[in-house]
């Protein structure tokens, strides 16, 4: 007897049904396909999707049900007691194959040139459950191939299956309406309503729930094939809201995200803003060497000398300030808060934090911040409510002498610009740490190579208390040091040597001494992540 | 014109004069039209509501008394074709479809002979001469027959008709009228109507008609609505009534019914 993943589900009003022979305890409300899903049967759909309403038109999800003469969709048919479901008797299966026959026959043998191939369900389902030859000898229909939808989606109307699953997104998820279908029988075809584009802030979750290659991402067309991409579990460096996402890589160069489902952060979701940001996060030259200043300018250093140079600096420094960019991980976070409580104490510590409007659909999953980690930070003893603008104002009226600056371009990220670069070329001491010579970095008198998000093996804290694992995707260049390394070896310098060499051992670290992440472990975090202050239970 | 509904033509013609609904087919229409707070107890036809008046001034005891014992009352024909008095008439259930051809409507026009007879709109089973000689106008003696009444649409065919020419173009009404939501009738109908018009335009293949039959059993009863059973069963009824005139088609790359 199978019952189902979710414990809640049982204290609704049970119902017991058999699926192929095995009896299976689901809720009343419950579909066929849900409760066969639950219960570990796969019933092929293109259709039906969990997040959206039911369409019932693709007939892919048809099975046999004891005692009905007809066969059933399994999306929409509720369970009943005693109900007698077949997802593989002859009938079943022989109705699998003329289903995917007739979506066949119109399509497009575009495969060699289609970029969904690899992941295409048309492909899957074919190899499941046809592999027979064409019989189909008469014309196929035609429609417009790669037609510009949106910025981000392009669409062709041969490979389309009419599942609808794009316009039901936009009408339920975003509530924006770009889609519709238009004309009639096969020359059915998706469109743009009322010349609409499709540029919502979630426009490209359509490439992501369109089972075959009728809508493809813009900024992935051709560039790999997706079987040679190597996929990490991740969470998106965009916001605080922390989707939960797939870094999918390619020769150790991101090519692209895909959303994770995490029913408790994202769904099955991932904003444009986000899904792209990893092309400014992670571009641009290389630093992959220290640099001190010298006469004439910056020069590259060994990591020795320059670690000590930071160590003098900061050392006689009157007056210290200390950045953090909010995509730094706890890990890092916690290491920071000592280093500079050891080298300058009491100096200000903070996030870059800062907030814009958010119109109701980017609502729908953004926060209005660019800081994924302003909360963990926080945790760690980094940041306070509205500290950063007042640490901003300070650094412009002068108030410090020196600041070390983590991964964050400060001039030119927000409208004080300028004036920043003024009050910093007016430092003693400026120390940066990045991935590349930003503007900041250039006025420094030392600078640092960092890694970014994409190479991190650590944790953020979303907004709402969740913390959740990022694993590295892509290896950093040789010279370069993780983050929480450059900390660690300067506390080392400073006198305080701690025996990390692992983020998993820095966060039990952390864990032991913030009260908050008492009793979690990487092992505990996963791959969903954990709520703070919540035990070990995933919200719904 | 609203592009985001369905234009399901032919489909909505039936709702649409009755509840002035655009026609919708599939999971949706009950709940659409329960949107708008319109009870959804009978989606009837013009037909059925004509009957309502005599009903209510003489009684449903009246009405049920005519009929058969599963076919009560009377029934619209709309009687078209190769006929001598085409019309609309009125029957009581259960009246003798030779005789109601023959005599009350005249007999096939133009002295010619019958060749077979759609009983009840393009949608059903066409009938051979033979097979009418115990088929009585009621549901039951008709499924009996292997067909249907459906809308009572008698169309009558003569000997100079061909039974490929009609069956294809049977199948072009289909395919134009498929409202496109469901991938077998959307895809079928297409195909079955792209088959019969290469077999009527001698370019047929053998192993077309199987192909064909098969499509049809592929569609029947895995659709949202009935109008993909509708398309598929006059397909396959016309190849398996008429396989040798169909074959001989394909062989001969012409029509070989004579015109005389």
């Amino acid at each position: 007897m199978v019952h189902l993943q979710s414990s809640t589900h049982l204290t609704m009003d049970p119902v017991k049904i058999t699926i192929d022979g095995k009896e299976v305890v689901t809720a009343k409300g419950k579909t066929v396909i849900q409760a066969a899903a639950e219960a570990g049967v796969a019933i092929p759909h293109y259709c039906y999707h969990s997040k959206l309403s039911i369409a019932g038109n693709c007939r892919m999800c048809l099975v046999e049900i004891e005692k009905m003469p007809k066969l059933q969709i399994a999306c929409n048919t509720q369970v009943a007691e005693g109900m007698g479901v077949l997802t593989q008797s002859p009938k079943v299966l022989a109705v699998r194959k003329a289903v995917l026959e007739f979506l066949l026959i119109n399509h497009p043998v575009d495969c060699p040139i289609c970029d969904q191939a690899g992941e295409c369900q048309l492909q899957n389902y074919y190899m499941e459950h046809n592999r027979e030859a064409s019989r189909f000898e008469v014309g196929k229909q035609h429609d417009r191939k790669k037609t510009i939808f949106g910025p981000n989606v392009i669409f062709d109307g041969e490979r389309c299956i009419k599942c609808t699953r794009c316009v039901r997104f936009c009408q339920e998820i975003t509530k924006t309406d770009e889609l519709a279908v238009i004309n009639r029988g096969d020359h059915s075809t998706i469109a743009l309503f009322n010349d609409q584009v499709l540029d919502n802030p979630l426009s490209a979750n359509v490439v992501d729930i369109c089972p075959v290659g009728a809508l493809t991402d813009r900024d992935f067309r051709f560039k790999v094939r997706v079987w040679y991409l190597q996929k990490t579990p991740s969470v998106c460096p965009g916001c605080s809201t922390g989707c939960n996402i797939s870094v999918e890589a390619y020769q150790n160069r991101i090519a692209r995200f895909k959303p994770r489902i995490n029913e408790a952060v994202n769904s099955h979701w991932i904003c444009d803003e986000g899904r792209y940001c990893f092309h400014e996060l992670t571009g641009g030259e290389r630093l992959t060497t220290p640099m001190i200043r010298q006469e004439g300018g910056l020069v590259p250093a060994t990591w020795e000398n320059a670690l000590q140079a930071v160590l003098a600096g900061l050392r006689s420094a009157k007056a210290a300030a200390g950045i953090l960019s909010g995509r730094s991980t706890n890990e890092e976070t916690f290491l920071f808060a000592k280093l500079m409580k050891k080298l300058a104490p009491s100096s200000p510590l903070e996030v870059c934090y800062q907030e814009r409007e958010l119109s109701e659909t980017q609502k729908v999953l953004m926060s209005p911040d660019r800081a994924p980690n302003f909360r963990g930070a926080r945790d760690m003893g980094v940041g306070s409510n509205g500290g950063y603008e007042s640490l901003l104002q300070k650094l412009l009226t002068g108030d410090f002498s020196a600041a070390y600056v983590v991964g964050e371009e400060l001039i030119g990220a927000n409208g004080a610009g300028e004036r920043l670069r003024a009050a910093l070329q007016k430092l003693s001491f400026l120390v940066v740490q990045d991935i590349r010579l930003s503007e900041t970095a250039k006025l420094a008198h030392v600078v640092l190579p960092a890694t970014h998000f994409g190479e991190k093996e650590g944790t953020y804290t979303n907004r709402k208390g969740r913390v959740q694992k990022l694993n590295a995707a892509v290896i950093a260049p040789e010279s370069v040091l993780q983050d929480w390394q450059t900390f660690l070896r300067l506390l080392d310098l400073a006198g305080e040597k701690l025996s990390y060499s692992t983020p998993s051992q820095i966060f039990q670290a952390l864990a032991g001494e913030v009260a908050l992440y008492r009793g979690i472990s990487y092992a505990t975090i996963g791959d969903q992540g954990i709520q703070l202050g919540g035990g070990g239970v995933e919200q719904s | 014109m609203d592009k985001r509904s369905r234009e399901v033509a032919f489909l909505a013609g039936c709702v649409y004069f009755t509840q002035g609904a655009l026609g919708i087919a599939g999971v949706t229409l009950p709940l659409y039209l329960r949107s708008l707070q319109w009870s959804v107890g009978e989606i009837t036809t013009v037909t059925s509501l004509a009957a309502l008046p005599w009903i209510l001034e003489r009684g449903a005891a009246a009405y049920a008394a005519m009929g058969t014992e599963k076919s009560k009352g009377t029934k619209l024909f709309s009687v078209s074709g190769h006929i001598t008095r085409p019309g609309v008439y009125e029957l009581e259930m259960g009246y003798p479809f030779k005789k109601f051809l023959e005599e009350d409507c005249g007999g096939v026009a133009n002295g010619r002979k019958l060749k077979g007879v759609i009983p009840g709109g393009g949608s059903m089973p066409v009938l051979r001469p033979e097979e009418l000689e115990k088929v009585n106008l009621d549901y039951e003696s008709v499924q009996a027959a292997g067909s249907m009444l459906g809308s009572g649409g008698v169309i009558v065919m003569d000997d100079t008709t061909c039974m490929v020419r009609a069956a294809s173009n049977i199948a072009r009404f289909y395919a134009h009228e498929s409202c496109g939501q469901c991938s077998p009738c959307r895809e079928g109908c297409h195909w079955m109507e792209k088959i019969f018009h290469r077999i009527e335009h001698g370019e047929g293949q053998t192993g077309d008609l199987d192909l064909i039959l098969n499509i049809s059993g592929n569609i029947m009863g895995n659709t949202i609505c009935p109008f993909g059973d509708a398309a598929a069963m006059p397909a396959a009824a016309f190849i398996r009534k008429f396989r040798d005139e169909f074959e001989a088609h394909i062989a001969e790359k012409r029509c070989t019914v004579s015109t005389q």
